[in-house]
C-alpha cells in the first residue's frame, strides 16, 4: 500500500489525544498555517499529537519543511490522485439500493439543502462505513453510474464538452471515495481537528463519524472563498463562447458553478459535523456562518506571537527608519505581487533610495513568479526591488521600514504580528483581518492608535502614496512603532493564543462532544 | 493558504486521454491473413510446377504435403509472438519511441529463430530420424525461414504496405514455379530448395523495406519482452485463432479412417484438405473489400469519433459519431456480404468445372460447396476480429478465436464419427456459429461505446 502510514521514529503507536487533518500544508510545506501548526503543536508538550497529512499528488510534498515536534507521536501522508487501487476495468454493478440514497443525497447537495445527519441514510451508513467488503469499482466502472453522469449531463450543460464534464465528475467525487477508505484507516484519537474545510474537512467529517470522537476546525482564510478566487482565476475550465454571453451567471461556465458548488459542499458538510469551529477574527466567523457553521458553535481565537523572542530584534535596529519595504510571503498570484512591484516603481520617484524585498519561495507558481521578475526588469526597478527567497526573519525584520503585504486574500497574517513584535509598523492592503490589526479591534484596542496604514487593493499609487507619508514623517512612523508593539503584547501573544486553545481542547476532551 | 484545491482535476485529465492510436497500427494485421497468401503459392506451385496431374494422387505429392505442414506448424509458432510485439511496435510509435522498433525487431526475429531452430531439431530427432537427411535439412531451414518472414510480415503489413506484400509474394511464388521447373527432377528435395530460394528473396526484401523505414542505434533490445509491455492476452488470440483456423485439418491428418501417412511421418487427408485449400482460393475477393472497406470508410469515421470524444465535443455529436461510424461498419459488412456472395455463386456455379479441371473425382463437390461456405463466412470473422481490435476489445477478440478452436475441434471429431457426408460441417458449424456470437456481441459493445470509452479506463 502506497499510502501506508509511516510512524515516526518507529515508536510504539500510541492512541493520541489530538488529530490534525492538514491538507496541503504542514509539515511539507512552509507558510503561514504551516508555522501556525507547528507553534500549536509545540505548546502543549503535555498532548501527544497524530498527523493526517493530505496532497493532491506525491511529486509536490517530497521534503519535510519542518522538524516534527517530540509530541507527534504518528505521521501519515495520502495523496488524492492515487491510492484508490481500482482493480482491472469492467463492468461491475453497484448496488441498487445504495444508489437510490445517493441519487437522494445527491438531489439534496444539489439544491443547497441542509443536509440531515448521515444516520438517516442507514444504507449508506452501512455500506460505506460498516461495510469492509464495499467496492468502490461500482463508482468507476458501473452502468448506473454512468446513467447517473450522462443524465446529469443532459439535463444540466448538454452544450458543454461532454469530456469536460465527465472528468470534471470523476475529479469531484474520486478523491472524496478516497478519503473514504482513508478515514478507514486513520487510528482512533481523543478528539479530531481538522485545519481546513475542503478534503482535509470531509476526512474529519468522516472520522467524526466513524469514531464518535468530536471534530475541531480552525480555519485561517476562508477555504470555500480562497476557492472561489482560484476558480475565477483558473484558465483550465473551458468556456463557452465567452464574448457572446452578458451577466455574471451567463458568462460562468457551468462547470465553474459546479466546481464552486462542490467546496461550498465540503464546507458545508465540514461545518455540519464539527463540534467547534474556530476562525482568528469576527469577520471570518461571520462568513463562516454564511456558509454553514452554527453560530453557537462558531468562536474566534486569534494567533499570537513568541514576543520575547521578536523583542529581542528591536535592538538590533539602527537609528535610521530603513526605506525597505519588505513583503513576507509566497511569491503567488493571490499576494498580488505584481502590484507591489509597481508601487515600489511608483515610489521610487518619491524617495529615490526605497528598497522592496520580496522574501518568500518562488518554486509554487513558477509561471507567475517568472512574470514578476519579467516586470522589474521592464519596470528597470532591478535595483529597487530584490527577491530573496527563503530568509531567516530574524536578518530581516530588523533592516525592515514596513511589512507590505498587497495581497488580494489573507485571515490573519503572522508576519504581521511578527513585524510589530519586532517594532515593525504594517502597510496592508484592506484584506482578512489587516485592518483589525493595524487600527484596532474591540474599543480599547482601537484606542491604542495605528500600526501602521491600510490601503485598498490592487492599487498601486495608494500603496506607495501610503509608503511615502509614514517613511517621510518620521513622528507617525515612530508613533505606529509604539502602538504596534504595545498591540502585540497586549492582543496577540502566544500566550493569550496558547492558553485559548489550552482550553479548548481540555472542553473538548473532557467533555465528549457535548457542548463547548 | 496552502490548499491542495484542484490540482486534481488537471493530473486525472492528463492520465485519462485515450489511447485510441494505440491499437489502431496492429489492428489490419490478422486480415491480411498471410496464410491465405501461402495456399494461393502452394496451389500455384502444384499446379503449374508438378507435371502429372492425371490422378488425385498426385494431390498426395510428397513436397505439397511438407510444405502445408511447414506452413501450419509456422504459423502457429509465430503467433505466439506475432500479436505482442505488433502490440508492442503500435505502442512505442503512439509514444515517439521510433527508434526502440528495429532492435526489438531484430531481438525478435532472433527469438523465433532460436525457439523454430530448438523445435524443428527436437522433432528431428524424436520423429524425422528415418527420412533422407537432406529431406530434413531442407525441411528444418524452411521451417526457421517460414517462422522469421511470419514475423517480417505482420511488420510491414503494420506498416500498412498491404499491396508491397502482394506483389513481393506475386515476385516470390513466380520465381518458385519458376525454379521448382528446374528442380523439379530433384523430386521432394529440389522442389523444396526451390521454395527455400524463393522465401530467402522474400525475406531479404521484406527485411529491405524494413531497413529502409526504421533505424536502429544497436542491433537488439528486448524491451518487448519487459512484463509491462506484454499484453498476455495477444499470445492467447493469436495460438487460438491460428490453432482454430488449422485444427480440423489436423484433426483429419490424424484420424485413421481420413488420412494416409505419405512418408512415414507426414500424414495427409487426400478427401479433406484439397477442397478446403481449393475453398481459401475464393476469399480473395472479400478479403480485399473488406481490407479496401475497413481502411478507408471505417477509419475515417472510426478516428473522427474518437475525435469527438477527446476533443470537447457535446455528448449529442459523439453519439451521432458513434452512429456514422456504426453505419460504416454496417457498410463494410454489407460490401463483404454482397461481394463474397457473387463470389461464392460464381464458384459454386463453377464448382463442377473446377473439380473436373484439377481431375478430381465429382465425390469432392458437395464437400467444396461447404467448404466454399465456410470460407466465405470465415471473411466476416476475420472483419469482426480486426474491429474488436480497433475498439481494443481484447477480451471478445480472444473469444471469438478460442471459440472458434474449441468448436472446430469439436465439431470436426464429431463430423468424423457421423460419416463422410458430414466432412467439413464441423468448421462451417465452428465457424458460422462463432462469427454470428461475434458479431453480436460487436453490436452490443459499439451500441454502449461511450460507456465503455469513458468509464473503462485505467
Amino acid at each position: 500500500m502506497p499510502n501506508s502510514p509511516s510512524s515516526k521514529k518507529n515508536s510504539i503507536p500510541q492512541k493520541a489525544d489530538i488529530c490534525l487533518l492538514l491538507e496541503g500544508s504542514y509539515p511539507y510545506i512552509r507558510g503561514g498555517v504551516s508555522s501556525w501548526v507547528h507553534q500549536l503543536i509545540i505548546g502543549h508538550p503535555n498532548y501527544q499529537f497524530a498527523l493526517v497529512f493530505i496532497g493532491a499528488s506525491r511529486k509536490h510534498y517530497k521534503k519535510m519543511r519542518y522538524e516534527l515536534p517530540e509530541n507527534v507521536c504518528h505521521l501519515e501522508k495520502h495523496f488524492l490522485n492515487e491510492g484508490l487501487e481500482l482493480k482491472e476495468p469492467k463492468p461491475y454493478p453497484l448496488d441498487k439500493a445504495l444508489l437510490s440514497d445517493l441519487k437522494t443525497l445527491y438531489q439534496l447537495l444539489a439544491d443547497s439543502k441542509p443536509l440531515p445527519p448521515l444516520e438517516t441514510f442507514p444504507r449508506i451508513n452501512q455500506r460505506f462505513f460498516k461495510d469492509e467488503s464495499l467496492k468502490l469499482e461500482g463508482f468507476f466502472y458501473s452502468t448506473e453510474v454512468w446513467d447517473l453522469i450522462t443524465e446529469s449531463y443532459r439535463k444540466n450543460c448538454p452544450e458543454q464538452s461532454f469530456s469536460d464534464f465527465f472528468w470534471t465528475v470523476r475529479a469531484m467525487y474520486s478523491p472524496i471515495l478516497n478519503l473514504l477508505k482513508i478515514a478507514k484507516g486513520v487510528p482512533d484519537a481523543g478528539c479530531y481537528h481538522t485545519i481546513s474545510t475542503g478534503y482535509a474537512g470531509v476526512l474529519g467529517m468522516f472520522l467524526e463519524h466513524i469514531h464518535h470522537r468530536p471534530l475541531i476546525l480552525s480555519e485561517h482564510g476562508i477555504y470555500t472563498k480562497e476557492r472561489q478566487i482560484d476558480l475565477y482565476q483558473a484558465n483550465w475550465i473551458k468556456e463557452l463562447n465567452r464574448n457572446f454571453k452578458a451577466g455574471l451567471d451567463d458568462h460562468m461556465s457551468y462547470l465553474r458553478q459546479l466546481w464552486m458548488q462542490f467546496f461550498e459542499v465540503l464546507g458545508q458538510l465540514t461545518y455540519g459535523a464539527s463540534t467547534v469551529t474556530i476562525t482568528l477574527y469576527e469577520q471570518n466567523r461571520l462568513k463562516q456562518i454564511e456558509l454553514g457553521a452554527k453560530p453557537e458553535n462558531a468562536i474566534v481565537i486569534p494567533n499570537g506571537v513568541k514576543i520575547e523572542r521578536f523583542k529581542a530584534l528591536r535592538a538590533r535596529r539602527g537609528d535610521m527608519i530603513p526605506p525597505v519595504l519588505c513583503l513576507l510571503g509566497r511569491v503567488v498570484p493571490i499576494k498580488d505581487i505584481k502590484t507591489y512591484i509597481h508601487a515600489i516603481g511608483i515610489l521610487s520617484k518619491m524617495i529615490p533610495k526605497v528598497e522592496g524585498w520580496i522574501v518568500g519561495p518562488e518554486e509554487e507558481d513558477e509561471t507567475y513568479a517568472d512574470e514578476c521578475h519579467a516586470l522589474v526588469k521592464q519596470l528597470k526597478l532591478e535595483q529597487q526591488v530584490k527577491f530573496l527567497g527563503f530568509q531567516n526573519i530574524d536578518d530581516i525584520l530588523p533592516k525592515t521600514g514596513l511589512i507590505t503585504l498587497s495581497s488580494i486574500s489573507e485571515g490573519q497574517p503572522l508576519v504581521i504580528l511578527e513585524g510589530f513584535a519586532a517594532g515593525v509598523p504594517t502597510l496592508s492592503t484592506d484584506v482578512g483581518f489587516c485592518r483589525g490589526m493595524v487600527e484596532g479591534e474591540s474599543p480599547k484596542d482601537k484606542a491604542l492608535g495605528e500600526a501602521g496604514l491600510i490601503v485598498p487593493l490592487a492599487n498601486p499609487y495608494a500603496l506607495a502614496t501610503a509608503a511615502a507619508e509614514l517613511l517621510n514623517d518620521e513622528k507617525r512612523w515612530y508613533h505606529a512603532q509604539k502602538n504596534a508593539m504595545a498591540r502585540v503584547e497586549r492582543f496577540y501573544s502566544e500566550e493569550i493564543f496558547l492558553k485559548n486553545y489550552q482550553a479548548l481542547y481540555h472542553k473538548v476532551l473532557n467533555n465528549g462532544w457535548n457542548r463547548v | 493558504m496552502a490548499g491542495i484545491g484542484f490540482e486534481l482535476k488537471k493530473l486525472l485529465k492528463d492520465d485519462s486521454w485515450f489511447g485510441l492510436f494505440k491499437t489502431y497500427a496492429y489492428a489490419g494485421i490478422i486480415s491480411s491473413g498471410p496464410w491465405v497468401l501461402s495456399i494461393l503459392g502452394i496451389m500455384l506451385v502444384a499446379v503449374l510446377g508438378i507435371s502429372s496431374r492425371s490422378t488425385s494422387l498426385f494431390w498426395m505429392n510428397e513436397f505439397l504435403v511438407s510444405v502445408t505442414w511447414l506452413m501450419s506448424l509456422s504459423l502457429i509458432l509465430s503467433s505466439l509472438l506475432q500479436l505482442i510485439f505488433t502490440r508492442f511496435m503500435s505502442d512505442q510509435i503512439y509514444m515517439k519511441n521510433k527508434h526502440l522498433i528495429l532492435p526489438n525487431f531484430m531481438a525478435a526475429l532472433m527469438l523465433i529463430t532460436v525457439l523454430s531452430g530448438v523445435l524443428s531439431v527436437l522433432l528431428w530427432l524424436l520423429f524425422f530420424q528415418p527420412l533422407d537427411f537432406l529431406y530434413n535439412l531442407l525441411m528444418l531451414i524452411n521451417f526457421v525461414l517460414l517462422c522469421n518472414i511470419w514475423m517480417a510480415i505482420i511488420f510491414v503489413a503494420g506498416m500498412r504496405r498491404y499491396k508491397t506484400i502482394v506483389q513481393l509474394f506475386f515476385v516470390t511464388y513466380s520465381l518458385i514455379v519458376l525454379l521448382s521447373l528446374l528442380l523439379k527432377s530433384s523430386g521432394t528435395q529440389g522442389l523444396l530448395l526451390a521454395f527455400l530460394l524463393g522465401h530467402v528473396l522474400l525475406f531479404l526484401s521484406l527485411l529491405v523495406m524494413i531497413l529502409q523505414e526504421f533505424t536502429m542505434d544497436r542491433l537488439f533490445r528486448f524491451d518487448f519482452l519487459k512484463r509491462k509491455n506484454i499484453y498476455l492476452i495477444l499470445i492467447f488470440i493469436g495460438v487460438f485463432f491460428n490453432l482454430g483456423v488449422w485444427i480440423d485439418k489436423w484433426i483429419f491428418w490424424f484420424a485413421p479412417s481420413t488420412s494416409d501417412s505419405i512418408n512415414g511421418v507426414l500424414r495427409a487427408s487426400i478427401i479433406y484438405d484439397l477442397p478446403i485449400f481449393l475453398a481459401y482460393l475464393s476469399i480473395i475477393p472479400g478479403m480485399a473489400s473488406f481490407l479496401l472497406r475497413i481502411e478507408t470508410d471505417f477509419v475515417e469515421t472510426y478516428t473522427t469519433y474518437y475525435h469527438a470524444v477527446n476533443n470537447s465535443e457535446t455528448l449529442q455529436v459523439i453519439e451521432e459519431k458513434r452512429v456514422e461510424m456504426t453505419q460504416s461498419i454496417r457498410n463494410a459488412y454489407f460490401e463483404i456480404i454482397k461481394i463474397q456472395g457473387i463470389t461464392l455463386i460464381l464458384f459454386f456455379v463453377m464448382a463442377n468445372d473446377i473439380i473436373q479441371w484439377l481431375g478430381l473425382s465429382s465425390l469432392y463437390l458437395h464437400l467444396y460447396y461447404v467448404d466454399l461456405f465456410s470460407t466465405a463466412v470465415l471473411v466476416l470473422f476475420l472483419a469482426t476480429l480486426n474491429i474488436f481490435f480497433y475498439f481494443n476489445l481484447l477480451k471478445q477478440a480472444f473469444w471469438l478465436s478460442f471459440g472458434l478452436f474449441v468448436l472446430n475441434a469439436l465439431f470436426s471429431t464429431l463430423s468424423i464419427f457421423l460419416g463422410p457426408a458430414f466432412y467439413g460441417y464441423g468448421f462451417a458449424l465452428a465457424i458460422f456459429i462463432t462469427t454470428l456470437l461475434g458479431m453480436f456481441s460487436l453490436s452490443e459493445k459499439i451500441n454502449r461505446l461511450e460507456y465503455i470509452t469513458f468509464m473503462l479506463q485505467r
